[in-house]
């Protein structure tokens, strides 16, 4: 009633992401299961030509209330009506390809429940680059402010703090529950396709196993597939079985793709984050770092000197700068992992479950330490590494909540290459893709922290001559090897007649004459409306 | 039935009678090729044939001379006299794939009997109106008009060089036959049209300059290819590059970028950074142009490819720290299958070997290409990256890249995940560059097992020796694979046509 605008937001693009998973971009992911990465290559490979199904972000119809005869949890349902809110999001997201901008604005919207402790929570990317958030909730006609409190991009869960104490008269926080079993049912709440009135729908629990995650398209975790109807708007609200909440809807694909596979986070994933903040600030996922491939054929067994068990994962990848840096090696034999044996398809077993083995550290935090047995060169021994986050692999992640970085300099502008970047240029250099595609398989992140790639050049008399080389990547500025854009912007403070650009692959330097810059850089700030000539930091 | 068929008969009459008033060229004639290209994919098999008609013409010496692409990878040639329909097989004399051109003979030496040779035009100039000389189902001529609107270097079909071309526009009318047409300037050969689009009317045609320089060059014994020299090169118009490397206003010239070693340039001592001035005599303007005699500005590719010849030696003028040197270089020639990863195979079969079921391949342009048309972004991208930039990577162009291209499941790689597109290092400790290091690695065997090493993982594969040989057996039986091994293209099928680039 109070913002009737609002009530017609079924245009609005709600912010539930229906993406398939990338296969290229998740295989370069944390744990690089090459069963999955390789199948997918080869599928191509037979074919010719590639064939990868994308999933665009879109409404589809509402769920057919007679394709899952629900069982009336009436109960349940009251009490999650106390619990359940809308979020109304009005979000801005930067220009990549303007990066000087603000970017454009946006609205969505999501739901969410209260938890203990007077706090909301819901998915992180119903409150990404959120300018302006509101709450509403059932059987209350006013809506309230809310703000992030702590957001965790890598598995797609925020927490929200509404500062109106009246928000949470006649709430009741939602309890967690466990991992539901297979087959069991559970209930979907949530504001599907707009509706301002809590929708339910009911199904089971279908599948449960490692997911990538849409939201920044890198990282994977424990995910639950159920098959009730999850669509866009659903993102955010709780999943509930027995009265208790075992998960949060967050993705899912369109019909044309899957049908009756939606899928939430499962509370493993929630309680980490939820023990994270603790102390105040969210620490992110902490990774191995490493590649690793089953051991189920019998040469490759015997050529390692394996027993004829079912036992044991061979290390392929040690990633330099990662956790098991300096501890594994190449061709190391995985034995057990905290004590769990690792079965030689690479899963363990956690209370009589069989579970990839990398969910042993996807519930560690930062600084944790990791006990694995191994087999080196026939010698078994016992090995402890610490576990850190997987700083390199960011690149390939979408980012959010973040202002594009940049230097411009004589109408030249410089980023720092990303998964941003990128889905806003056209960018036809195959070193660019290659840079981009191959940046962690092959440790280019060793040399290169940042790949700076010369993004654009506003055309000015000073760079009348450089149009050719737009998308090149920046090899050396001023005698300087660049590896990030703080290298780029300090060069170019560099007192000289001339500024020289090396770019890599380019057998000609670009040369900027200082004079020149000087004297076109007012000009070209105020023709282009640039109103920073640079910005180094992300916040 | 009666009136039908009479009138039938009145339109065949009518069909057949009309076009008589117009001429049966004698100049020109149908070639049929049937092509059947190799499976890169997979590299025992060809794909399934389909057929490709030209228009070739005349030369002397019973040659017929066709654009290359007509007869790439044939299995079988033909021609066709245009008003009798006679057929007689026909053979290569000469192809360059590079260049687009062939020359063919017919197997019966007096086929071409009752034929005049075509005489090859002189000065074309732009604006020139060429007749594109196509024919109907008659057997007679068809002649469309085509406007000779620019002359320009630009890539070839197959992109592995750029050379001359025609740009024309023409309202060609759509025949049978068109995969070559000839144009014709007053009786005399002009140019073949390789490409057209019937949206803009556009024409890209082989010049007649090319063409002589082909024939000439074919006609020696031990044809390779046109000239080259081995550079990359960069203008010199930015008055502030130009500043910065003290060029001053007198020189023109262009910046060499690049020297790709063990050609031309770089035997010669031209080095990156030095400005050439001068090449055969040629003053080089700051965008690397050269006044020709009969087209004006053109880019300097020209020069190497139409004015001189592998073997050649030209004098080249270069600035190098503000002073002027003369130095002598001898050209050779473009050979692309010498590279590390070839820009193309054709009339080639793929090296392969089968281990297993493992599948290894050496990595060519043309295995890329496999994925159709946007082949760069849609292929393996580490193999991309390794074609692109093979001449950085590999600068001594003295390797192949081994890969395993597939995985075909059998009892010896049980257990494994599907794989492909896996850069080979080392097979049993000893280091891959090529499928003949691969076939001898795998005679020595370490502690009993093959050890494969790959760039990306799994990284470490092995094989049990043993299972390999019998597993092999069955995988040819099984999945029908006629073939473990072809370990130099050479080892073909006995069908494989002679080609000149060999």
């Amino acid at each position: 009633m109070k913002f009737p605008e609002l009530k017609t937001s079924l245009v609005l693009p709600e912010p539930l992401r229906f993406r398939v998973k990338e296969i290229f971009l998740t295989s370069a992911c944390i744990f690089v299961v090459p069963l999955v990465f390789l199948a997918d290559v080869q599928a191509k490979s037979d074919a010719g030509v590639s064939d990868i199904p994308v999933v665009m972000p879109a409404v589809t119809d509402a769920t057919d209330a007679t394709a899952h005869p629900a069982v009336p949890r009436v109960e349940q349902a009251r009490n999650v009506k106390k619990s359940l809110l809308r979020i109304n999001a009005t979000s801005q997201s930067p220009e990549y390809d303007s990066p000087w901008n603000a970017g454009k604005t946006s609205r969505g919207r999501g739901a969410g429940f209260v938890i203990a402790g007077n706090r909301v929570m819901t998915n992180a990317h119903v409150v990404s680059n959120a300018r302006l958030l509101t709450v509403e909730k059932e059987n209350d006609p006013n809506e309230y402010l809310a703000h992030v409190e702590h957001i965790a991009h890598d598995c797609d869960l925020a927490i929200l703090r509404i500062e109106d104490p009246r928000f949470f008269e006649g709430t009741e926080a939602l309890e967690f529950g466990e991992i539901p079993p297979l087959e069991s049912e559970v209930s979907a709440y949530g504001y599907p396709i707009g509706g301002s009135r809590m929708s339910v729908t009911n199904g089971v629990v279908s599948r449960i196993d490692f997911q990538p995650y849409s939201h920044t398209s890198i990282d994977s975790h424990l995910t639950i597939q159920i098959d009730a109807a999850i669509n866009p708007g659903n993102s955010g609200g709780p999943v509930l079985q027995d009265g208790k909440v075992v998960g949060v809807a967050f993705q899912g694909y369109t019909g044309d793709v899957a049908q009756s596979t939606g899928y939430m986070i499962p509370t493993p994933v929630i309680r980490r984050f939820l023990k994270d903040i603790e102390d105040g600030s969210y620490d992110k996922y902490v990774d191995l770092s490493i590649a690793y491939i089953s051991l189920q054929n019998p040469a490759q067994r015997k050529a390692l000197g394996l027993k004829e068990n079912n036992y044991g994962v061979m290390v392929s990848s040690v990633y330099a700068k990662g956790s098991a840096d300096g501890v594994l090696q190449p061709g190391d034999v995985l034995l057990s992992i905290d004590g769990h044996p690792i079965f030689s398809d690479g899963y363990i077993e956690i209370d009589n479950e069989r579970i990839e083995m990398p969910e042993i550290v996807e519930r560690k935090f930062l600084n944790d330490p990791l006990n694995l047995r191994i087999l080196r060169a026939g010698e078994e021994s016992d090995v402890t590494l610490t576990l850190k986050p997987a700083s390199p692999f960011a690149i390939q992640a979408n980012k959010y909540d973040v202002k594009p970085r940049y230097v411009t300099f004589g109408g030249l502008v410089f980023q720092p290459l990303d998964r941003n970047f990128l889905s806003a240029h056209r960018i036809a250099n195959p070193r660019v893709q290659y840079y981009y595609n191959r940046y962690i398989a092959d440790q280019l992140y060793l040399e290169h922290p940042e790949i700076i790639i010369l993004s654009n050049i506003l055309a000015d008399p000073v760079n009348a001559y450089l149009q050719d080389f737009q998308h090149q990547i920046v090899e050396e500025i001023n005698g300087t090897k660049i590896r990030t854009l703080e290298d780029v912007s300090k060069a170019f403070k560099a007192d000289a007649e001339y500024h020289v650009i090396k770019l890599i692959g380019i057998g000609r330097p670009l040369v900027l004459e200082a004079k020149a810059v000087r004297n076109a850089t007012p000009r070209i700030l105020e023709r282009y409306q640039i109103s920073q000539s640079e910005n180094l930091t992300e916040s | 039935m009666r009136p039908i068929r009479t009138f039938f008969a009145f339109l065949t009459f009518l069909v057949l009678t009309a076009p008589l008033v117009a001429e049966i060229p004698n100049q020109i004639i149908r070639v049929n090729s049937t092509v059947q290209p190799h499976n890169f994919v997979r590299p025992w098999s060809k794909k399934s044939p389909s057929t490709r008609k030209g228009i070739g013409t005349i030369l002397e010496n019973n040659r017929i001379l066709i654009s290359a692409e007509m007869i790439a990878d044939h299995s079988y040639l033909e021609l066709e006299k245009p008003g009798t329909g006679e057929k007689s097989p026909a053979r290569v004399l000469s192809v360059d794939y590079s260049a687009n051109l062939a020359l063919l003979t017919p197997e019966d030496p007096a086929f071409l009997a009752d034929f005049t040779p075509m005489p090859l035009a002189d000065n074309i100039k732009i604006g020139d109106v060429l007749s594109a000389w196509q024919l109907e189902s008659t057997g007679t001529l068809l002649q469309t008009d085509a406007l000779l609107t620019a002359v320009q270097v630009a890539p070839y079909p197959q992109g592995d060089i750029s050379m001359l071309v025609f740009l024309l526009t023409s309202a060609l009318q759509s025949r049978d036959a068109s995969f070559t047409i000839p144009l014709i300037k007053e009786d005399h050969l002009a140019g073949i049209a390789m490409r057209y689009d019937s949206r803009t009317q556009n024409m890209i045609a082989i010049p007649i300059d090319v063409i002589k320089k082909f024939l000439s060059l074919a006609s020696q014994p031990d044809y390779s290819g046109f000239a080259r020299i081995g550079i990359s090169f960069a203008s010199t118009r930015d008055p502030q590059f130009r500043h910065f490397i003290q060029l001053n206003g007198e020189y023109d010239g262009i910046y060499i970028t690049k020297i790709f070693k063990n050609l031309p340039a770089d035997r010669a001592g031209i080095q990156k950074g030095d400005i050439l001035l001068s090449l055969k005599g040629f003053q080089i303007d700051a965008d690397g142009n050269y006044e020709d005699s009969q087209y004006d500005k053109l880019h300097i590719v020209n020069l190497l490819t139409v004015h001189c010849s592998p073997g050649e030696t030209i004098e080249a003028t270069i600035l190098r720290q503000g002073e002027t040197l003369k130095l002598p270089i001898t050209l050779d020639s473009h050979s692309p299958a010498d590279s590390v990863s070839p820009p193309y195979l054709i009339d080639t079969p793929p090296t392969f070997m089968i281990v297993g079921g493992m599948i290894f391949q050496e990595l060519s342009q043309q295995y890329l290409k496999e994925w159709g048309a946007n082949w760069a972004s849609d292929a393996d991208q580490k193999l991309v990256y390794y074609d692109r930039y093979q001449d950085e990577l590999f600068p001594d162009n003295d390797r192949k890249v081994v890969f395993l291209s597939q995985l075909i499941p059998t009892p010896a790689t049980i257990g494994y995940p599907p794989m492909s597109q896996l850069v080979v290092t080392k097979v049993n400790n000893q280091t891959v560059h090529s499928l003949q290091d691969l076939h001898k690695a795998l005679q020595s065997p370490v502690n009993g097992f093959h050890q494969f090493e790959f760039e990306d993982d799994p990284k470490i594969l092995f094989l049990d020796p043993q299972e390999v040989e019998s597993t092999n057996k069955a995988l040819q039986e099984v999945y029908g694979v006629p073939l473990l091994k072809r370990l130099t293209p050479d080892a073909s099928a006995p069908s494989t046509p002679p080609t000149a680039i060999e």
